[in-house]
């Protein structure tokens, strides 16, 4: 069996906005490590998911706390792994989705 | 070219602590799995995304308070579909408030399986089962050998047992196995279903099995799965809506009952051996099963066969035995008189009180005389004074295939002149090589 996946989150920022990017596949192991970038990351945050590999409902519900948490939060929902998880539950219709996060 | 023989063998099995970062491990290996087997892009998101939902739950819920465990996760490939199973050893499916699934987990799996399945597992914990639509994957039918395992099991359990005495040990064994709810029902005389046993599972199973195993249907509704199948012999699939409930139910207070089993759907399989309409078995599914599957209903068929078989052998015994008390009754108490009648006429048993009444030395004389030379040395009239002949005798009706009420006969002995009322009740005897009829034939001269 393959040992799982590498992972990792990284956190830039581009004028007010902070942008946050994970790599990797979201689960109960990493989602933890997701979460601490955004609290760190302010008022202003793009959560950049496009070199996410997969996620799953614990990734779900970090996205809806951060987009009830932080004023200005924004996703961008990558690969269709990612899109198809948002489609299931309606995710599209409650929190801001950006087709690319901000230049810089 | 080089092949890998071992990626696509029809299982493969992992056993890993319950902890974080088995979700990973688990979810890349069942993903190999279904890439390996034929598995489309879109399925490979389902399972993995299924399976990352049922080993998170295991992980976080069925360790409370307590060292993480183990966690089982096989995958099977079958014709045309992908079955995973994850089993824990801890405590269930406990709620617990700082769930990291929002409550997603289960809803997600439900709306990326075909079927899914949890209940708790032998050694304690849980077990789910998830079954997905896999177009183009090979391999084994589900079970197949645990299928074969249980219907030799209903073999078995219906063998030996005679509703009433045991059968109930039947439902017992297809619950929850392979439905929510089974029943059983058994023709009576009038070819009305009788219900003989009934099991529901679930927390209020005991007092809803109880109901189910005395309940008594309407079977005259056009709609009635159960009604459909005594008229077809073919097994039917009844949706049991409110409305549905309604029409099959006769009280409101059953149709009640009935609505709070949850059962959705509901199979009636006729039970039919050698021709023969000796039942039906009922299959109760709750929607988490979903609607039964074409293989699902195959199975049952299959099921219904089986136990249709024994039944069978079962209830010819129970004839013989209660025949043959009928005629210690009558030979010892009543001395009634008693023929039996094979199809083709001829007489294969008689007693004494038959001989004398036919005015023959013995019952060996009896069944050495040609039915023709017997029925010619008799007159043998309705009560209004019409001609009966010998096809409108209760036994021979019955072989014909007839009807056969009790038929009150004036028999005139022409050899003597002497005038007999005589009541004669016929009951057929299949043994499954040859079909008899029993005459019971009763003097009721005295009372006319």
């Amino acid at each position: 069996m393959d040992p799982a996946p590498e992972f990792s989150v990284t956190r830039r920022r581009v004028g007010a906005t902070v942008v946050v990017a994970p790599a990797g596949e979201i689960d109960l192991a990493t989602v933890d490590a997701v979460k601490r970038e955004i609290e760190a990351a302010g008022e202003h945050v793009v959560l950049d998911l496009r070199e996410v590999t997969f996620i799953d409902s614990a990734g779900l519900r970090l996205v809806l706390e951060c987009s009830r948490a932080v004023p200005d939060f924004a996703v961008v929902p990558g690969p269709r792994e990612v899109r198809r998880v948002f489609d299931l539950v309606g995710l599209g219709e409650r929190v801001p989705m950006l087709d690319a996060p901000p230049d810089g | 070219m080089a092949q890998t023989v071992c990626s696509t063998a029809p299982r493969a099995a992992w056993e890993l602590p319950a902890e974080p970062s088995t979700v990973a491990a688990i979810r890349n290996g069942v993903r190999e799995f279904a890439r390996a087997h034929g598995a489309s892009e879109a399925l490979l998101m389902d399972v993995a995304l299924a399976v990352t939902e049922a080993v998170t739950n295991a992980v976080v819920h069925a360790f409370v308070d307590r060292e993480p465990g183990t966690v089982w996760t096989s995958i099977d490939a079958g014709p045309d579909e992908l079955v995973v199973t994850v089993t824990d050893d801890g405590r269930g499916m406990q709620p617990r408030a700082d769930s990291p699934g929002l409550g997603l987990g289960l809803p997600t799996i439900a709306s990326l399986t075909r079927s899914m399945d949890m209940h708790p597992s032998p050694g304690g914990g849980t077990t789910i089962t998830m079954a997905f639509a896999a177009p183009g994957v090979r391999g084994p039918a589900r079970h197949a050998g645990h299928e074969a395992q249980l219907l030799e099991q209903v073999s078995r359990t219906v063998e030996g047992t005679w509703p009433g005495e045991g059968v109930e040990r039947l439902v017992d064994l297809l619950v929850p196995e392979l439905a929510d709810a089974c029943s059983l029902d058994v023709l009576d005389a009038d070819g009305q279903p009788q219900r003989f046993a009934g099991r529901i599972d679930g927390p209020d199973g005991a007092a809803q099995s109880e109901w189910l195993a005395t309940l008594q249907k309407r079977a005259d509704a056009p709609a009635s799965a159960t009604r459909q199948a005594m008229e077809d012999g073919r097994v039917h699939v009844a949706e049991l809506t409110r409305e549905h409930i309604a029409g099959i139910t006769r009280t409101e207070a059953d149709a009640e009952r009935m609505a709070a089993t949850r059962i959705r759907w509901w199979v009636a399989v006729p039970l039919v051996a050698d021709g023969r309409r000796l039942g039906l078995l009922g299959f109760g599914l709750r929607p988490p099963r979903g609607a039964p599957s074409p293989e699902q209903l195959e199975l049952f068929q299959a099921v219904g066969e089986r136990a249709a078989r024994a039944l069978l052998t079962t209830q010819l015994i129970s004839d013989l035995r209660r025949t043959r008390r009928r005629f210690e009754r009558i030979l010892d108490v009543l001395g009634e008189a008693v023929t039996v009648q094979a199809a083709d006429g001829r007489l294969v048993y008689a007693n004494t009180a038959a001989a004398r009444l036919l005015g023959v030395d013995s019952p060996e004389q009896l069944l050495a005389t040609p039915a023709t030379e017997l029925a010619a040395a008799w007159e043998i009239t309705d009560a209004r004074g019409a001609e009966v002949g010998f096809q409108d005798l209760p036994a021979a009706r019955l072989l014909a295939g007839e009807d056969a009420p009790p038929l009150l006969t004036r028999s005139l002995h022409r050899a003597t002149g002497r005038v007999f009322w005589l009541l004669t009740k016929a009951t057929l005897l299949d043994d499954g090589g040859e079909r008899l009829a029993v005459n019971i034939i009763e003097d009721v001269t005295a009372s006319r």
